[in-house]
């Protein structure tokens, strides 16, 4: 495993082509595939009661064991999938498009740089966890406040990411060249900025869905995140830490599911650091 | 030096007073208002009631003018009083800090002692076995959830090892032994990301610092490679290693909320979430508006030992 990640390092070898980083895609992909296909896939309903079978440890007819009211751990984690990396994608989207938004302009006007620059400094002055409970607790629990915390904690981050390309591809020559030939700004920013300000932005994306899932989570086990009985991969845990020495498999396949989604992610988001932008130096 | 000490303490006052209308605004979003969420069923029946309790919480008078009255008091070291203790947030902020505090260093520290060494290790020989074990670990370490890696712990150690830390907290004064028992397990957890991301940027920085031109001069002129590395790579690769130490123990802040949940320790963290279930806004709003304080504090903190260590800062 060492061989190929050293060639990455040294640029010899493409960092996308490492088993590791195809390992990651793949686990990611069977992820996403098993959420959407949760109905078929899961034995069971996520949601069926057992009266007779609360916390059977995992076997043959219940791989991953039952939670406190018989529910099948193996469905509600597949059932899971949807709540957990669907909230992180849907919030990140959104985070992205409002950054990048954002950030294109103040790249661009300079009065209006100033503006969101010391609007975004506001929301940086958070530990990111602190602001997102902050904000899932006034908006209350729920799918749409974790959603809208997320989103808000990584805007500006995209802000960020998107307004420094922009300003760093603006003082390339190319764009001289392109600005002597004539071409308008919209036609500039469109055709010669944007595409080369495009890479930071795919590698930011890829490490925020992590944080993203890592947040919901967070806030889920918090309790001031997605309620139950939606399962989503923190409230499962958050459900399991009463009984942690009864049924020690309620806490430990959720948090498997989470690190295992994470690492996959992060991995990926290595990856495409090295092989989108060769300059830094970040591993 | 001077001039961006100034520069750098009146943007950080800008930046306060923006934190200040967010937590304060924020609190007003409540949907409903806070009284009626306080009260619950009782408060829709009579009217009467819930226009008395406003009074009582000065949330009838306009927005402006409790805004400045709150702000006026935080200038003046009054962060309101809790609506259920009746007691002085400050206080009970000052009171719940030595327990975040200690957690929050023996976090940073141990991940400084252990992630530094690992990343030079790591780029001793990069691509060399160890490099690819440490890696690994880095990247593992940066995955793992802190609140599922606490249960975890508890689960190994008090579970299955019968090791119980007593679940009192205990002053490291009153009994050195005892609370250092009961803080190790939450600072490990709190620690892991913390190690795995200094790892990488010591690995990084490092690796940076042992391709610049000075380290081949002290090669070329026939310097023990030892001394190389340590004495002339390390030194200059450990500047940006402190930065992102800093910026860690920012996030570390963040942190202590969930590790201090799952390990039931009587902290600011546990202070803030039992002031949101309660609903205790003033609470919330001075916890909060603290800690962004204390983020902003360390992140100024870290700069200005940066530009200490960094003599070009000093004087560019």
């Amino acid at each position: 495993m060492a061989r190929p990640a050293a060639g990455a390092a040294l640029g010899t070898r493409h960092p996308t082509r490492s088993p590791l980083f195809r390992a990651a895609c793949l686990l990611l992909g069977a992820i996403v595939v098993l959420g959407i296909a949760a109905e078929w896939v899961a034995p069971y309903s996520p949601t069926a009661l057992d009266a007779q079978g609360l916390f059977q440890a995992p076997g043959v007819r219940h791989w991953m064991g039952t939670d406190r009211f018989g529910r099948d751990l193996l469905s509600r984690i597949l059932f899971g999938v949807r709540v957990s990396v669907g909230i992180a994608g849907i919030a990140i989207t959104v985070a992205l498009a409002a950054g990048a938004a954002l950030g294109l302009l103040a790249g661009v006007g300079r009065g209006l740089d100033q503006l969101c620059g010391r609007v975004m400094d506001v929301f940086f002055a958070f530990p990111p966890i602190l602001l997102a409970i902050a904000i899932a607790a006034v908006l209350g629990a729920g799918v749409e406040s974790a959603i809208a915390a997320i989103a808000v904690v990584y805007a500006p981050l995209f802000f960020r990411v998107v307004r420094g390309s922009v300003l760093a591809e603006s003082a390339q020559a190319y764009v001289e060249a392109a600005e002597a030939l004539g071409l308008g700004r919209g036609a500039i920013l469109r055709r010669h900025i944007l595409p080369n300000a495009v890479s930071p932005v795919i590698v930011q994306t890829a490490v925020c869905l992590s944080y993203g899932i890592l947040i919901e989570s967070a806030l889920s086990y918090l309790g001031v995140g997605v309620q139950p009985p939606t399962p989503s991969w923190g409230t499962i845990l958050n459900e399991g830490k009463e009984f942690l020495a009864l049924a020690p498999w309620v806490s430990l396949f959720p948090g498997g599911a989470i690190m295992l989604t994470v690492l996959a992610l992060n991995v990926v988001g290595d990856g495409l650091r090295d092989s989108l932008d060769p300059r830094a130096v970040t591993r | 030096m001077r001039t961006y000490l100034v520069t750098r303490l009146s943007a950080i006052g800008l930046t306060l007073l923006g934190v200040s209308v967010l937590v304060f605004g924020m609190i007003r979003l409540v949907p409903g208002t806070v009284v009626e969420q306080l009260l619950g069923q009782a408060a829709i029946a009579s009217p009467e009631v819930l226009q008395s309790f406003r009074r009582f919480f000065g949330l009838d008078r306009p927005l402006h003018v409790q805004y400045l009255e709150w702000l006026g008091g935080i200038v003046r070291g009054d962060l309101g009083t809790s609506w259920l203790s009746g007691r002085s947030v400050l206080g009970l902020f000052l009171e719940r800090v030595p327990v975040s505090a200690e957690l929050a260093v023996l976090a940073v520290g141990w991940s400084l002692c252990l992630g530094i060494p690992l990343g030079v290790v790591s780029a001793t020989r990069p691509g060399g076995l160890r490099d690819g074990v440490i890696r690994v670990l880095a990247t593992l370490g940066l995955s793992l959830p802190a609140f599922w890696q606490g249960t975890v712990l508890i689960l190994l150690f008090s579970v299955y090892l019968g090791w119980m830390p007593s679940l009192q907290w205990v002053p490291f004064l009153r009994d050195p032994a005892g609370n250092l028992l009961i803080v190790a397990l939450p600072a490990l957890t709190l620690g892991t990301a913390t190690a795995a991301m200094i790892t990488r940027m010591s690995r990084s920085s490092m690796l940076d610092v042992l391709g610049r031109e000075y380290v081949r001069t002290a090669q070329a002129k026939g310097l023990a490679e030892r001394r190389v590395r340590y004495r002339h790579a390390l030194r200059n690769a450990l500047i940006p290693v402190v930065t992102v130490a800093g910026v860690q123990l920012g996030y570390v802040v963040g942190g202590l909320v969930v590790v201090e949940d799952v390990f039931t320790l009587p902290g600011v963290g546990r202070l803030l979430l039992d002031a949101i279930f309660q609903r205790d806004y003033p609470v919330v709003q001075g916890v909060i508006l603290l800690l962004a304080a204390i983020f902003m504090g360390l992140n100024l903190l870290v700069d200005l030992l940066y530009a200490v260590l960094d003599p070009r800062l000093r004087h560019g």
